[in-house]
């Protein structure tokens, strides 16, 4: 409890003064400069930090906004048994001795710990030891599992390790730059701006997007292929085989560091036929593939970049190992401006896997081997060691429906949103007889199932590391004191692990303790006589806690080197100063296989095994919207952050709009095998045919029908055992309801039993978008009746509006009818900040910002001329008489009654 | 005295009446510079033509007589007119055949045209104490005099219409205690519908004006040939000053002793030119029947507007323009009761198959309906803010189709989409 203080006061002295940390979204991990205006009311400042090499000062419309989501405002603020608050002793005896008696009943595996790439390294190792070295079972499992396990098992076949050989910088360095699967301009935007400043200055340098939507990254792309959904390894056993035919090989490398390319190459060959059948399998016209081959084949310097596109898919791996080797084929790995580079989604996915947080890893890069599992309990003492793998997060929850898995510990994610098949996933956690979930935010989809709730630490209060998709590793810093009774996990996770007898082994006193550990297991052994890795950091084993606090981002593998030749260092020179990092990997080949050589994988071209069909004819494909950011429990408390995309939507090709009678705007339902949803139309030229596309954010916090997870099928990689979020089959057809409504308020509504709702988070207020029957009954309107009121109604075409006034502001607008209707939310939502009175905006019911210039109150009835125009005239034609104005608005010309009037507006001037 | 022939041979035009239409025909007259008449204008008013409508305001006081004088004294010199005002100048009968007018002080004015602008007089109500000091109507300076001679007291204002509303106003601006007794529901009854009724009453209630609606006046009550009081069913309502405001109906005494055809009014033609050719008429006192076109309408004429236009055609035709005709275009009702501006036009109180929108914005102090048929508008009702009247007002002559902006359609023009 000591350090918790200490961090507080800590927090508080650096008022003002700009803390460095680093973005809480995506892997890019880009620092930030926090500037605390406001402790008391979590006002801060968040600009890019200049001297950061993810983003060198750059940051996206989400980093930016950051500042904007760290209110306490629905913030998990106490522990909670059963609903109930209660103090932290409590809580955590009840969540331990649940532990202890499901494993002594049932044994280890009958407990599981779902983690998330949102937790900082300390947090993630701390969880992982307790599991697999503690408890002895490897049921650790992550969301990570939904965002890059196919790139871990990819990188790993080939190359032994999880390594990403290259650097965000050979995205810039590149001549040719392929884009797989990866919207980056919505989905890693500041290295896409890397990427487009870098195309602005070399206008030779070319980008190619593969991707079945033409998303805003192909903004930037000379060429876009856009594949059908999944045909991603033949596109590159393609390429592998053109590479062969064209002699483009580099076969010094593969002879010096590579093996099983034969097999590799025959299997492509066979799979690809000749080029046109290659192109129509693909969905590509053929000149374009050539272009795209030829490109490739010509240019060294060749960066293949990917994303969840490629990752989330039942044949993830092999799409990885298929763009590994053309890489490994040409020799290009590994080297300034060219080879493959995995671009991760959540802040500290790396993190994770360098600590083992997948349930297939057991720490540091190490695994399930015997030697690995000595080696982990030598280091650890560990009185538990894990001897296998345990179960990935869709198996994980299928165990936890079979009865099998009746402990789970859920740390900062939401798997009943994000987990395919997501009402299985409410099953299981409906059965699971224990379920914590230790989250930052009260109100969750799956909070709603938790039996204990831990107050976590958020982002703006937590301390720690995370490394980003290059290998850099940089602090994450406190902006402000926890909040109520939250805590770091790392604190939790000790405090249980002390209540199961495993004091000594988690007795830290802060995250630099934790870290230090971490670094010393990287270096554990990590030589020719125990076991070389990849992954170190060991010489910040020391580190002192000031260096910690004051580390700055640095990439791993760091050695350390002889600091002025003597080998003595001297007490105040820094750890790091005294350390290199190595940028890039497989240049020169030293691969992490047991011989040394990299492997080429034979990639053979699959059939999908939930293919669309006659009930489902459609392929659903899921992802992430620009200013959105998983199950938008931070995003969507952003008022700006919601004005980009505010509502759940269907993108749908023309064609297919018309032919299953979807208009755009209007709702639809989905259907698949597995579940239902509505959600508004968009129609889209950006979409193939027979494919659509959802956002995967929504939740059942913001919408009642509108998530992705209840539809997707869970189909999962045989080898990553990632889920396929991005090719389930769905029918659609049009929604019909009687009414529609828009509501905006002041205060949050809870609603039932509306067949459409979504809420968006606007500024000062929410706006609800529904659908359905009898909306004009809602209980809510009996709560504005003391206040001032604008009614339209349109009994003939079913049009209701009401505008509620009090205290000189609009305090709630309701808006229903028969169609959807086309008022402009933007501008009711405007004049719904602003200071106005009944008197000054009875109109905002029009829906619909006027044009030209206010009247004003009428002056002369006769003519309709107002105060306002009036006013104009005399200012800009210098009128002084009455008479004058009459000629140039006739205004005051007929019964002359506002000639006094006009007067006195001339006499104003 | 009498008054012959100028030496200079121009033809004599004598005007009788100095009300807004005259002054507006003279106006007209003089504008080019081409009057080649001698005029001579009979008031039987002490002061030039002033603008009538804003007696209310003078009786508010939130204008001088200054401030509702239509034309200065040095204008009428200016133009050589020939202005001759008060009890004397009354004109008392017309010789058609010697083409002479004799007024009241016994002058006689000898014309070559002769233009009648005698406007209105105020409707009487048939009962007892009628005749009582105090029983007044509103329609002249003197009325207006006579209401700011009462002093503080309790007045009592018959009718609730434009004219009652405002002079209820007025009166209670200055200091007196008013009752408004209507035989209608509410006021202004005929240009507004029950809502808005009922906002114009509750808003006027707020200024301290109390309201006995559905009454009917029983009698005056006097002492000493003094009002004291109104009697009305059931209750009496005492009184220091009680003004009429029951209508007004044509001025035309004098035209039918000189043999005009008359009805309700002097009958003109679209030239406004009487039975007699030599003699036009301008304003409240005509009475046009019009042949041409449809069926035979006959029109009497209460608003500025229409008379205004009176006053352009008789102006021209003087001036040798003998082309211009009287056309009616419909006239929504526009004006403004105490500042609240209201509109009304065409049938505003819907039958069962014509579709309504409203806008209720009481609490601002506006309201707003229209009525349709098929898509297009039948009436209009605006309350508080009229910025779109004559917009609608257009939509409706033209008889647009408004679907396609039917959305907007109630919050005015400004909101359609570009």
């Amino acid at each position: 409890m000591t350090v918790l203080i200490q961090a507080n006061i800590m927090a508080v002295n650096q008022l003002a003064k700009a803390i460095n940390t680093t973005c809480a979204y995506c892997g890019v991990g880009c620092g930030i400069s926090a500037r605390v205006v406001d402790p008391e009311l979590h006002l801060v400042e968040i600009t890019g930090r200049e001297d950061h090499p993810a983003n060198y000062g750059r940051l996206c419309s989400k980093g930016s906004a950051l500042g904007e989501t760290v209110s306490l405002d629905g913030r998990l603020l106490y522990p909670k048994v059963h609903g109930r608050q209660v103090v932290w002793s409590e809580a955590l005896d009840q969540v331990a001795s649940r532990l202890q008696e499901t494993i002594e009943e049932y044994g280890p595996d009958s407990v599981a710990i779902y983690g998330s790439g949102q937790l900082l390294t300390e947090d993630y190792y701390v969880a992982n030891k307790l599991m697999k070295g503690f408890i002895g079972s490897a049921n650790m499992d992550t969301n990570s599992r939904l965002c890059m396990a196919s790139t871990v098992a990819g990188q790993k076949r080939a190359f032994g390790s999880d390594t990403v050989p290259n650097t965000y910088q050979d995205l810039e360095l590149a001549n040719l730059l392929v884009l797989v699967g990866s919207n980056t301009a919505w989905c890693h935007p500041v290295l896409f701006q890397r990427i487009r400043a870098m195309k602005e200055q070399r206008p030779d340098m070319k980008v190619v997007v593969i991707d079945p939507r033409r998303t805003e990254t192909c903004d930037l792309a000379d060429l876009h292929l856009a594949i059908k959904p999944g045909a991603d390894v033949l596109l590159f056993n393609g390429l592998l085989a053109w590479l062969a035919d064209q002699g483009a090989l580099d076969q010094d490398y593969i002879e010096q560091h590579c093996q099983g390319f034969d097999q590799a190459l025959e299997v492509a060959r066979a799979s690809v036929g000749d080029i046109q059948q290659l192109a129509d399998a693909c969905g590509v016209e053929q000149n374009e593939l050539i272009r795209f081959y030829h490109w490739f084949c010509t240019t060294d310097k060749t960066v293949t970049a990917w994303s969840q596109g490629v990752n989330q898919s039942a044949a993830g791996t092999d799409k990885v190992n298929a763009m590994i080797n053309c890489h490994l084929a040409t020799g290009r790995i590994g080297r300034p401006g060219s080879g493959p580079l995995s671009l991760t989604g959540q802040p500290n996915a790396m993190g994770g896997r360098e600590v083992g947080g997948l349930a297939n890893q057991l720490a540091a890069h190490m695994e399930f081997t015997p030697d690995d599992i000595a080696r982990v309990r030598r280091f650890w003492q560990a009185a538990n060691m894990a001897q296998s793998p345990g179960k990935a997060a869709v198996d994980l929850f299928k165990s936890m429906d079979r009865g099998e898995i009746r402990f789970v510990w859920i740390m900062g994610t939401n798997p009943v949103v994000s987990l395919p098949d997501s009402n299985r996933v409410i099953k299981a956690l409906k059965k699971c007889p224990t379920v914590v979930v230790s989250d930052c935010i009260e109100h969750t989809d799956t909070a709603e199932f938790a039996d204990i709730l831990l107050p976590a630490a958020p982002w703006s209060e937590k301390d720690g590391t995370v490394t980003n998709s290059e290998r850099r590793i940089s602090r994450q810093r406190a902006l402000f004191p926890t909040a109520g009774e939250a805590r770091p996990d790392w604190w939790m996770i000790s405090e249980v692990a002390g209540r199961l007898g495993f004091a000594e082994a988690f007795n830290y006193s802060g995250s630099a303790d934790i870290f230090r550990e971490h670094a010393a297991l990287s270096g554990y052994e990590n030589n020719r006589e125990g076991k070389v890795r990849d992954f170190t950091i060991a010489p910040l084993a020391n580190i002192t806690d000031s260096e910690y606090d004051a580390l700055e981002p640095f990439q791993w593998p760091l050695s350390a080197v002889q600091g002025d030749g003597s080998g003595a260092l001297s007490d105040t020179q820094p750890v790091i100063s005294t350390t290199a990092s190595k940028a890039r990997f497989f240049k020169d080949g030293g691969f992490f296989t047991g011989n040394g050589r990299a492997n080429f994988i034979a990639t053979d071209v699959l059939r999908p095994l939930n293919a669309p069909g006659k009930s489902y004819p459609l392929l659903l494909n899921t992802g992430r919207v620009r200013d959105h950011w998983h199950t938008m429990t931070r995003t969507g408390r952003s008022a700006r952050l919601n004005q980009h995309t505010d509502e759940p939507f269907l993108a749908i090709h023309p064609k297919d709009a018309e032919s299953y009678q979807l208009r755009d705007q209007a709702l639809c339902q989905i259907s698949s095998e597995f579940g239902k949803a509505v959600v508004r139309v968009q129609v889209s030229d950006a979409q193939r045919p027979d494919e659509v596309f959802m956002p995967m954010h929504w939740t059942r916090q913001h919408s009642e029908t509108g998530f992705s997870g209840v539809l997707v099928n869970p189909v999962l990689d045989p080898v990553s055992k990632q889920p396929d979020l991005k090719y389930t089959p769905v029918a659609v057809e049009p929604y019909h309801t009687e009414q529609y409504g828009v509501l905006i308020t002041r205060e949050r509504v809870a609603f039932g039993g509306i067949d459409y709702m979504t809420e968006v988070r606007i500024e000062n207020g929410y706006r609800y978008e529904m659908a359905g029957s009898n909306l004009g009954q809602l209980s809510l309107f009996s709560g504005l009746n003391d206040y001032q009121k604008v009614e339209f109604t349109d009994n003939t075409v079913g049009e209701r509006r009401v505008a509620w006034f009090s205290d000189a502001q609009l305090q709630a607008i309701w808006v229903s009818s028969q169609a959807i209707s086309s008022c402009d939310r933007q501008w009711l939502q405007f004049w719904f900040c602003q200071t106005a009175s009944i008197e000054e905006a009875w109109w905002v019911l029009s829906g619909k910002p006027p044009r030209g210039e206010d009247a004003g109150r009428q002056v002369c009835a006769c003519f309709g001329v107002g105060e306002k125009t009036i006013c104009r005239a005399i200012a800009e034609h210098g009128l002084s008489d009455p008479v004058q104005v009459g000629s140039h608005l006739q205004a005051g010309t007929n019964c002359g009654s506002c000639i006094p009037e006009i007067r006195g507006l001339i006499k104003r001037g | 005295m009498s008054h012959y022939q100028q030496p200079d041979g121009r033809q004599k035009l004598v005007v009788i009446g100095n009300g807004m239409g005259s002054v507006r025909f003279l106006e007209q007259l003089f504008a080019s510079g081409q009057c080649r008449f001698h005029v001579t204008v009979l008031s039987e008013e002490d002061c030039p033509g002033y603008n009538r409508i804003q007696l209310s305001k003078l009786l508010a006081g939130s204008v001088d007589l200054d401030g509702i004088q239509l034309k200065s004294a040095a204008w009428y010199q200016q133009q050589g007119i020939e202005l001759l005002m008060g009890e004397n100048y009354k004109a008392i009968r017309i010789d058609r055949s010697l083409k002479r007018v004799v007024t009241h002080g016994g002058d006689t004015f000898d014309y070559d045209r002769l233009v009648l602008a005698t406007g209105s007089l105020p409707n009487q109500i048939p009962v007892p104490g009628a005749d009582l000091q105090g029983v007044l109507s509103f329609r002249s300076l003197a009325d207006v005099n006579l209401m700011l001679e009462a002093g503080q007291g309790q007045a009592v204002v018959i009718g609730g219409g434009l004219l009652g509303l405002e002079c209820g106003s007025g009166l209670a601006k200055r200091g007196m205690s008013v009752t408004i007794v209507d035989n209608m529901p509410m006021p202004m009854a005929r240009q507004l519908d029950e809502h808005a009724g009922g906002l114009l009453r509750k808003e006027l209630e707020g200024r301290g004006i109390a309201f006995r609606s559905s009454a009917t006046l029983q009698s005056y009550q006097g002492v000493d040939g003094r009002v004291c009081g109104v009697q009305i069913d059931g209750e009496y309502l005492p009184a220091s000053l009680v003004v009429v405001t029951a209508g007004v109906r044509p001025n035309i005494q004098l035209m039918q002793e000189a043999g005009l055809t008359c009805d309700r009014g002097v009958l003109v033609n679209e030239r406004l030119q009487t039975s007699d050719p030599d003699i036009f008429t301008v304003g409240e006192c005509a009475q046009m029947q019009l042949t041409g076109g449809q069926e035979a309408q006959s029109l009497l004429f209460g608003l500025v507007a229409p008379v205004y236009r009176h006053a352009e055609i008789v102006a021209a035709s003087l001036l040798g323009d003998h082309d211009q005709t009287f056309t009616p275009v419909p006239i929504p009702t526009n004006l403004k009761v105490d500042g609240i501006n209201l509109f009304s036009s065409g049938e505003f109180i819907p039958s069962d198959s014509d579709q309504v929108m409203t806008l209720d914005a009481s609490d601002a102090g506006i309201y707003r309906k229209l009525v349709l048929q098929n898509n297009r508008i039948k009436g209009v009702l605006l309350y508080g803010d009229v910025t779109d009247g004559l917009w609608y007002q257009e939509l409706m002559e033209s008889g647009t189709d408004i679907s396609s902006i039917r959305q907007q359609l109630i919050f005015g023009q400004r909101f359609l989409a570009a």
